[in-house]
């Protein structure tokens, strides 16, 4: 009798579940969409875990040293001295010569003043004046002088010459005259003799640079980041950047860095990251260009003269360095999770150069009018570029800027496993005072990577 | 759309394997997330409602493993009377049934489904639930006859019994 009810029971049971369904109920579907979309995050979490993508993240780490490695050694490939532009009758040459001026760029341009004859004297040249005459159908310009005040510098520190040689050469010339003087760093005229600009007189060219010494300061580069106190971690960064300066230059250049970072907790949110970066940095900035305008008339034979005038000046340096970044920096974490989530990080960077190298171009627009014999035609104009580039390679480690860059960043922590973190910081660096031993304001912004590792020690 | 297309099926599947809505709802998305992952190795020449319901079993499965250490084995009770009235099983609605199958101990319950409705045999059930062949048929035996007593105590007023201690 029981068996017989067990299966009218079961028979029941089976027929009526086989005919009934459930009305439909729409709360079911939006638990279903929230279990997808935990899923889609649970997806992406499990693939950071992933064996692939910890091997993605250390090829990434190690491309990047790979790349910041390969660009420093490229470093001095890539400085190729800036060619002076040619034009129509002026050539400058000798600029091989101005680039031995170790260590960096000293000295002071002077300029020559050239003879004071009018066309056709060619008698009485008096010293340091160019002599000019009907005869001569070349027209140079000296821009070296052998008689340069004494200065007080080092041996390495060669004097330079330049010369700018017109298609015809004048006949006479004279060096020992100074006319004009001034430091090239700061372009501040020394000493300026001018003289009429008339139509045969001769008048003081630009004629010699010679450079100051920079100032160099002796500063270790070394800090030490005491890593022995026990809650901390440490990491690996890779760091893209641009240059900027506080005038709001940029380069276009992405420079790269690498390094070691450390964390140390200071208390549940606050921690203190320090470390040293290796990076390579880059721009160009433009400088004050008051260059002393000068005028000179010359006598090109045939009974025609020239007279040159300078129009337009500027100046610029392009900076390309490989130094090192010591960052101390507090970090908030603005979440209760100090192992994820959002921070926010301001400190300074000392920096240290272990490479430097600056091309400092100056161009400048002269105009020359030739004025043909009786000043009866109009004279014709015509007009040149003149550009000088100077190169300078300070000694490593020759400078140390302790705390000149402020840093500010806000990035976003991921807990990938147990002991590892992935940090992505868009960071800015701002200058608060001048780096590098040329005495630029830049700054830097960009983006790093980190990849921290939790509970490893240090002794 | 597949989910509201098969809610209704896959549920009364669900609430067979479940104590309350609640945990049948979870069953069911469980089983369409499998679905939905797995919807290429859909053979499409076998019905999927039968592929739908293999899946289902499954899940249910698993979630029996997770949750069976939060159950408790209630006490068998037995019927001193063996007078049965046949007549009443067939008024029993889908709720009535759903009462009994919820005062079924978890093993009983999942036994008696996979043997007497979804027709799997003692063997595919050892394996499917990873015991001894001989545990699934006790089990089996043990929840039919809790269900007769579950039976009379809720639906059979006219036949006495007592509770064994």
């Amino acid at each position: 009798m029981k068996e017989l009810f067990d299966e009218r029971l079961s028979q029941k049971i089976r027929q009526t579940f086989d005919k009934h369904e459930e009305p439909y109920n729409a709360q079911g579907w939006e638990m279903m969409k929230q279990q997808m979309q935990a899923q889609k995050s649970g997806k992406v979490r499990a693939l950071l875990l992933s064996l692939p993508a910890k091997v993605a993240a250390a090829a990434v780490l190690v491309l990047g040293g790979v790349f910041t490695y390969h660009a420093i050694n490229s470093n001095e490939s890539s400085l190729k001295p800036l060619q002076a532009k040619r034009n129509k009758t002026i050539q400058q040459k000798s600029f091989e010569g101005v680039q031995v001026l170790p260590p960096s760029l000293d000295g002071e341009h002077v300029a020559q003043h050239q003879g004071e004859k009018s066309v056709g004297n060619t008698n009485n040249p008096a010293p340091g004046k160019v002599q000019t005459g009907t005869q001569s159908k070349d027209a140079r310009v000296i821009l070296a002088s052998n008689a340069l005040p004494e200065t007080t510098l080092p041996k390495a520190n060669k004097k330079v010459e330049k010369t700018l040689v017109s298609p015809k050469q004048i006949n006479q010339m004279r060096r020992k005259d100074l006319v004009v003087g001034y430091d090239v760093n700061t372009l501040t005229a020394l000493n300026t003799v001018t003289q009429s600009t008339g139509q045969n007189q001769m008048i003081p060219a630009v004629i010699r640079a010679n450079y100051l010494p920079v100032k160099r300061s002796k500063v270790s580069a070394q800090e030490e980041v005491n890593l022995k106190s026990s809650p901390f971690k440490i990491g690996l960064v890779v760091s893209s950047l641009v240059n900027y300066s506080d005038k709001g230059e940029k380069d276009s250049q992405v420079n790269m860095g690498g390094g070691l970072l450390s964390e140390i907790s200071l208390s549940k949110r606050l921690s203190i990251t320090s470390g040293v970066l290796l990076t390579r940095q880059s721009l160009e900035m433009s400088r004050p260009a008051d260059l002393p305008k000068f005028t000179t008339s010359q006598s090109l034979g045939s009974n025609q003269v020239f007279a040159n005038r300078s129009q337009e000046q500027s100046r610029s340096v392009r900076m390309q360095f490989v130094g090192l970044d010591i960052p101390v920096n507090l970090q908030y974490h603005l979440g209760k999770n100090v192992n994820q989530g959002l921070y926010v990080s301001l400190g300074l960077s000392s920096m240290a150069y272990l490479q430097e190298d600056y091309t400092h171009t100056t161009r400048e627009t002269i105009q020359r009018q030739v004025y043909k014999p009786g000043g009866v035609t109009d004279p014709t104009i015509e007009t040149y570029v003149s550009e000088t580039n100077l190169k300078s390679n300070p000694e490593s480690l020759s400078r140390f800027d302790f705390a000149r860059m402020l840093n500010l960043s806000m990035g976003m922590k991921y807990m990938v496993a147990q002991h590892m973190q992935i940090l992505i910081e868009p960071f800015l660096k701002f200058p608060i005072g001048s780096l590098t031993n040329e005495q630029l304001r830049f700054g830097s912004a960009g983006v790093n990577l980190r990849c921290s590792f939790t509970g490893v020690r240090r002794h | 759309m597949l989910y509201t297309h098969f809610y209704g099926y896959a549920m009364s599947i669900c609430l067979r394997y479940s104590y309350s809505k609640d945990e049948a709802l979870e069953i069911l998305n469980d089983s369409f997330m499998k679905v939905f992952n797995n919807i290429l190795k859909y053979n499409e020449n076998l019905s999927f409602k039968s592929w739908l319901r293999r899946i289902i079993i499954n899940t249910s499965i698993d979630y029996y493993r997770k949750n069976q250490k939060h159950r408790h084995t209630l006490n068998i009770e037995v019927a001193r009377n063996e007078e049965y009235r046949l007549d009443i099983i067939d008024d029993l609605s889908v709720e009535d049934i759903l009462k009994l199958l919820n005062e079924l101990p978890n093993q009983y319950r999942i036994i008696f489904n996979l043997y007497e409705i979804e027709g799997y045999s003692h063997k595919e059930i050892a394996k499917m639930l990873e015991i001894p062949e001989s545990t699934s048929r006790t089990n089996l035996a043990r929840a039919k006859k809790k269900l007769r007593i579950l039976f009379h105590q809720n639906f059979d007023y006219e036949i006495e019994y007592e509770r064994a201690v």
